[in-house]
Formats: C-alpha cells, sequence, structure tokens
C-alpha cells in the first residue's frame, strides 16, 4: 500500500434523530497512518458517526471533511472521493445475490479498467490475503459470520483505499475469529 | 412499619420469579421509606439485585401512549403524503438520469443482472399469466355467451372477448399479477438489503442504487411486459374460443374469421403500449418501497404490501387515463 497523504476533520458534529441528540459538538482528526478507535456504550452513536464520516446521513450540526489526494465534504455520489474510502460493515453488508467473488469485483468493475483475467487475478489474490483461498465462487450465506466478514474486508479493500473505516468488526464472531480478524486489519 | 427484612434460611431453591418478586417488594418498601435488609436472601439473589439496579432507568427512554389531538393527526398524515409525493417526484427523477446514462453507456450497470431478471419477470410469470388470463378469457366469453345468445348473436362474444382482452383486460390483468408476483418481490429484495447495509455499501463505493439495483429491474419488466401481454391476449382468445364452440357450437373458422375483423391493430397497438407503461409503474413502485424500507425485518414486509398496493392503484389510475385519452384521440 502507497503512503497516504489523506486526513479526515471532524468539526463540531452534532448527530441528531429527529429530536434526540445522540452527540454534541464532537471534534476530532485522523490523520495519515493513524488507527483511531471510536468506544462507546451501546447506542452512544458510534455507528452514526461512522455514517456521518460516509456521508450517509448529514449531521445536524458541524461537519466532516477529507483533506489530501483528494479533498471534499462526503456527501452521496462523490464518487471520486468515495473510491478513497472503504468500509467494513458490522453485518459485512455483502451483496446476497452474487458470489464472494463477484462481491469483491465489483468495486474494481467500477474504478478499474483491468481486463477480466487481470480483474479476475487481483480479486483471487485479495481473498487469498484474508485466507478466502478456493471460496470464490460461493455466496455469502454459505458461509459463516467470520468468513463473511474476512470477504466483506477484502472488498473494503479492493481499491487501495486512503481510508478504511471498521464499525464494530468483532461483532457475531467468535473470540478466535476477532482475534484472527484484529490481525488481519493491523496487516 | 419502618424495617423489612428478609429470611430465606428454609428456601431451597429459587428461580428468576423469586428475584422479581423481591425487586417489586423492595421498590414499594423504597417508595414508603421502609429500610429494606437484604441480608438474609440467597447471595446469588442479592448479586442479581445489585446488577439489575446497577444501571440507572433512562428517563427518556420510556415513550408515553399519549393520544394526540386530531388535528395534529390530520396535519402529520397531510406532510407525510407531502413528503411521499416529494421522494416519489425525486426518485423518477433519478431514475430518468440513471436511464440516460445507461443510453450513454457510463452507468454502471450489470448486463447479467438483467439477464436474471428478465427471467425472472418472463419466463418464471407464463404459469401464472396462463391461468388467469385463460380464466379471464372463459368468464368474459362465457357471461357474453348467455346475454348474447338470447339475441341469436352469440358469434359477437368472439368481438367482446377479443377487443375486451387486446384493448384493455390482457394489459391490466398481466399487469395486476405482476404487480403481486415481481413488484413484491422487488421491493422485498431491496428491502431485505436496506436492512443488511447493502444499498449503503453500493452508496459508500460511490455506485449509484438506481443504477445497479433499479434499472436491470425496471428494464426487465419493461421489456417483458409487452411479451407477456400478446401472450396473455392469445390465450385468454382461445379459452373465448373454447367456450364458444363447446357451450354455443360455434365452428372454429367462423370464430376465427370474427375476431379479426373486430380486433384491429390498434387495438392490439394500445393494448401493448399499455402494458410497456404498466411494467414501468410496477417496477417504479416495487423499487420505491424497497428503498423507502426501514431496517426492520418487520417493514420489509409491509414494504411488499405496500409496493403491490402501489402499483395496482398506479396501473387503474394510469389506465383510465389511457382511456380518457384514446377516446379524445378517437382510436
Amino acid at each position: 500500500m502507497t503512503a497516504t497523504m489523506f486526513r479526515v476533520v471532524v468539526k463540531d458534529l452534532t448527530m441528531a434523530y429527529g429530536s434526540v441528540v445522540m452527540q454534541r459538538d464532537v471534534i476530532f482528526s485522523i490523520q495519515p497512518g493513524e488507527i483511531r478507535i471510536i468506544m462507546g456504550r451501546s447506542g452512544c452513536g458510534k455507528s452514526t458517526l461512522l455514517r456521518c464520516l460516509m456521508g450517509l446521513v448529514r449531521p445536524a450540526y458541524g461537519e466532516v471533511f477529507y483533506e489530501g489526494s483528494v479533498s471534499g465534504r462526503p456527501p452521496l455520489g462523490s464518487a471520486r472521493l468515495m473510491r478513497r474510502c472503504g468500509v467494513l460493515y458490522q453485518s459485512g453488508a455483502l451483496w446476497s445475490s452474487i458470489t464472494l467473488v463477484e462481491n469483491v469485483a465489483v468495486p474494481l468493475e467500477a474504478y478499474r479498467t483491468l481486463r477480466p483475467r487481470a480483474r479476475r487475478a487481483v480479486v483471487s489474490l485479495t481473498l487469498a490475503l484474508v485466507g478466502l483461498a478456493g471460496c470464490e465462487e460461493v455466496y455469502p450465506c454459505e458461509r459463516s459470520g467470520g468468513r463473511r466478514k474476512r470477504a466483506a474486508l477484502a472488498r473494503a479493500m479492493a481499491l487501495d483505499p486512503d481510508l478504511v473505516c471498521f464499525d464494530e468488526p468483532s461483532a457475531e464472531l467468535d473470540p478466535l475469529s476477532s482475534r484472527r480478524l484484529d490481525a488481519l486489519i493491523l496487516e | 412499619m419502618r424495617r423489612l427484612i428478609f429470611d430465606a434460611h428454609d428456601l431451597t431453591a429459587w428461580d428468576s420469579g423469586l428475584v422479581t418478586f423481591v425487586r417489586e417488594v423492595v421498590a414499594q418498601s423504597t417508595s414508603r421509606q421502609m429500610v429494606v435488609d437484604q441480608q438474609g436472601l440467597p447471595a446469588g439473589v442479592q448479586r442479581l439485585l445489585a446488577l439489575a439496579a446497577a444501571v440507572p432507568e433512562q428517563e427518556a427512554a420510556r415513550h408515553a401512549a399519549a393520544r394526540r389531538p386530531w388535528l395534529a393527526r390530520i396535519g402529520t398524515a397531510v406532510l407525510l403524503v407531502w413528503q411521499g409525493a416529494w421522494d416519489l417526484l425525486g426518485f423518477i427523477g433519478e431514475t430518468v438520469v440513471a436511464g440516460r446514462r445507461l443510453m450513454t453507456g457510463k452507468a454502471r450497470f450489470r448486463w447479467v443482472d438483467l439477464a436474471l431478471f428478465l427471467q425472472q419477470c418472463g419466463v418464471q410469470a407464463l404459469g401464472i399469466v396462463t391461468l388467469m388470463s385463460f380464466r379471464m378469457g372463459l368468464i368474459l366469453a362465457f357471461i357474453g355467451a348467455v346475454q348474447l345468445r338470447q339475441f341469436g348473436a352469440q358469434i359477437y362474444v368472439a368481438d367482446l372477448v377479443g377487443v375486451g382482452i387486446t384493448r384493455e383486460m390482457g394489459a391490466m390483468m398481466t399487469g395486476v399479477i405482476l404487480a403481486g408476483r415481481t413488484g413484491a418481490a422487488f421491493a422485498a429484495q431491496l428491502g431485505t438489503m436496506q436492512v443488511n447495509e447493502e444499498i449503503d455499501a453500493l452508496l459508500t463505493m460511490g455506485i449509484p442504487p438506481m443504477e445497479f439495483l433499479v434499472l436491470p429491474r425496471m428494464l426487465a419488466l419493461m421489456l417483458m411486459m409487452p411479451l407477456l401481454c400478446v401472450y396473455a391476449d392469445v390465450v385468454g382468445m382461445l379459452a373465448g374460443l373454447l367456450v364458444s364452440m363447446t357451450l354455443l357450437h360455434t365452428p372454429l373458422m367462423a370464430y376465427f374469421n370474427e375476431t379479426r375483423q373486430a380486433v384491429h391493430l390498434v387495438d392490439c397497438g394500445i393494448g401493448v403500449c399499455k402494458s410497456v407503461v404498466f411494467g414501468a409503474l410496477v417496477a417504479l413502485a416495487g423499487c420505491l418501497r424497497g428503498i423507502q424500507c426501514g431496517r426492520s425485518a418487520a417493514v420489509v414486509g409491509a414494504a411488499a404490501t405496500s409496493a403491490v398496493v402501489t402499483g395496482i392503484v398506479w396501473i387503474i389510475a394510469s389506465d383510465g387515463l389511457c382511456a380518457v385519452m384514446t377516446e379524445r384521440l378517437g382510436i
């Protein structure tokens, strides 16, 4: 992976659902090469914060700004910005109607001009890196939660993103699988 | 009484029922400013009671089921309808933009998905379309036969069935069938994707769900509906032929010639054009309700139901509009 010049700045972020305020005046930044862990009790707004970072929800107040090789705010539709980010959702969020190899191939088809053979080679390598070699043609429902998470990680990493967000990566995993996934993430 | 003491020395076994009872007693006693001595309770019960009391109750978590004034409810309903209309307009706009991107070759569109939906919408619907259109032809012919036979005009059953099915019933019944079958399936598929955050995953990759999910479905229905409509027309007319031959003893060629004279190309064209519109409306309703779906499993069912109802209502409304237009145009 290349050195990143990407920085995320969160300023005075207030998140609310209707009249219920989840978090108020959140300020932090994520520097290149940094691992930032956000912890909190259930229902405190961690997933909402991630959705604000990705531009999936608009905050009630404040802003999120990306600085670096690509700059701007993350509203949806800013493909140039969003392709530099990867997200591993709590449930994996693999597309259930297509196989694991097709799941990982979707971002490559959208943003890379690779020939089918080259694309398949990249996908196979990516799946092998997360320990899923040989599982290309299976559907997500045919694999355990841990393997689905790893496949989702492969998809999140497919475009060599500058920023990767993990929403409760250990959720629904046994301690062993959780430890393996943590090691994979650090790698 | 100022002090409450528990004595559980003779207690041989206990379960959560005891814990629940003691908790209620403690709550009642505390509200009466009594001192509660829990030392006599089993250690396990004391630990469980301490655990239950560890996190204070969140005051804002309880929602009071207050009945709002009728004016407020009317206002909320109006706002919901307004928001729904606004969302629909936005959805139609995004669909048009996605369609334009498809025509210029820029849409993020999987042709293999289109092939799959063509099979699901078309080939796999043949059975139910056959059943419904055959029955419809039978009913039309039978009702016509009973009435027209009184006047010796039973040959005109061919006209009734032919014009009625090609111009109106073929397209409408096929549309209603696909609204219930395919529209609900689309809503359930997209609703489940919404629950599983699969649509969020598309958005965060900068891949528009309209192009990736909605466009193949809409295109498949708009391509398959006219074919299914023509098929339904043929099956319906064959059913009419069966009734005429068996009940009215009409010769085959007589029925065929009468149908050929009664049914014009315009009638078939109107039916086919309507079917294309109905296909688009069914796909729109199904995909709209699916994407609007909430984040729980219960709302997926509601979305599927809503897709069916919305699709059928739109079909009926647009059919009425078509009837007015064709009447004005004199066709």
